[in-house]
């Protein structure tokens, strides 16, 4: 039980050590996806997109502390 | 093939290697502390039991994900790289900015060495009111613990190889890398007989969250049917990218700790 718990407890400092940073990675994936999906944003800029949108995310996470 | 090989094998094998590095020089740490503290059967015991669960671990989870459609593969393996190396990558600019305090290996292994100092005493004083003799449980429990720390530990090393080679199919690649790392790192341990706290620790921890951030980002836009000027040499340009944008935040980081402090 005990050796479970811990497992647990590991996957979740894997993935969820810092909320906002998770939260705010998955945020930026969904409003790609839903731009592409939308034809708002061309297949060729989803990745630069995501990229500086990931990079906001982790800046917010490291400069609120 | 050979440019195959350097614009995707290459990176992820590098990846596995130098994240293998970080998590196993930890584990070391606390296998060595049971080793020198209970002796070596139970610690390499412990060892070799959780080192056969992450290789089944591996071996299970691999080719099962081979059986899920390629781009669904990349977005689900994408956003998990990107959640965890994200995680590493703001852990790494932290330390490296002196927000956060560096990881110790002296410290983790004088720690460690107590705990079951500890334990040994009040084992001791249990004495008589177990069926098992005390040195059985005690071999028992210094096994466990090398057994708990290499999975522990092992967990991160077996996602990243499971998560970075089944995208792109190159799950040989990636558990190479896990297993060159592994056999460095306990031969040099080895070796020398004490923690490895001149590893370092953060530096590698910082390059590979960059990497796990650039293919996180990398395998993220593919699974979601995005396209890559350049195909995979953008792998390259995303590691540049993060890799300046991080060096920029340490130095951010650090400028903010030091106004703070005034």
């Amino acid at each position: 039980m005990s050796l479970l718990s811990d497992v647990l407890g590991e996957l979740k400092k894997m993935f969820f050590a810092d909320l906002g940073l998770t939260l705010g990675a998955l945020a930026a994936v969904v409003l790609v996806g839903l731009g592409q999906g939308w034809a708002v944003l061309p297949d060729s800029a989803a990745g630069p997109v995501l990229a500086l949108l990931v990079l906001t995310v982790l800046a917010r996470a490291v400069l609120k502390r | 093939m050979q440019d195959a090989f350097w614009t995707a094998g290459f990176p992820v094998l590098a990846a596995v290697f130098l994240a293998t590095i970080v998590e196993i020089v930890e584990a070391f740490t606390i296998v060595l502390a049971v080793g020198t503290t209970r002796g070596w059967k139970p610690a390499l015991a412990g060892t070799a039991a959780a080192l056969g669960v992450l290789a089944l671990v591996v071996l299970a989870l691999g080719p099962a994900l081979a059986l899920i459609p390629i781009h669904l593969l990349q977005l689900v393996v994408g956003v998990l790289l990107l959640l965890f190396g994200l995680g590493w990558l703001r852990k790494a600019i932290l330390r490296a900015a002196g927000v956060l305090a560096l990881h110790d290996e002296d410290a983790a292994f004088a720690k460690e060495t107590a705990a079951l100092a500890r334990r040994e005493v009040s084992q001791g004083l249990m004495q008589g009111s177990e069926e098992a003799s005390p040195e059985d449980a005690m071999a028992f429990i210094a096994g466990l613990t090398a057994f708990k720390a290499v999975l522990l530990e092992g967990l991160e090393v077996a996602f990243i190889v499971v998560a970075a080679g089944a995208g792109h199919g190159l799950l040989l690649e990636a558990s190479l890398g896990a297993l060159a790392a592994t056999v460095l790192v306990l031969a040099v341990g080895l070796i020398l007989h004490r923690p490895l706290s001149r590893v370092p620790e953060n530096a590698l921890k910082f390059g590979v969250g960059v990497l796990l951030v650039a293919f996180g980002v990398f395998w993220t836009v593919e699974g979601l049917g995005g396209e890559w000027p350049g195909g995979e040499l953008a792998l390259a340009g995303l590691v540049a990218f993060h890799l300046a944008a991080a060096l920029v935040l340490v130095r951010l980081a650090a400028r903010r700790r030091e106004r703070s402090r005034i």
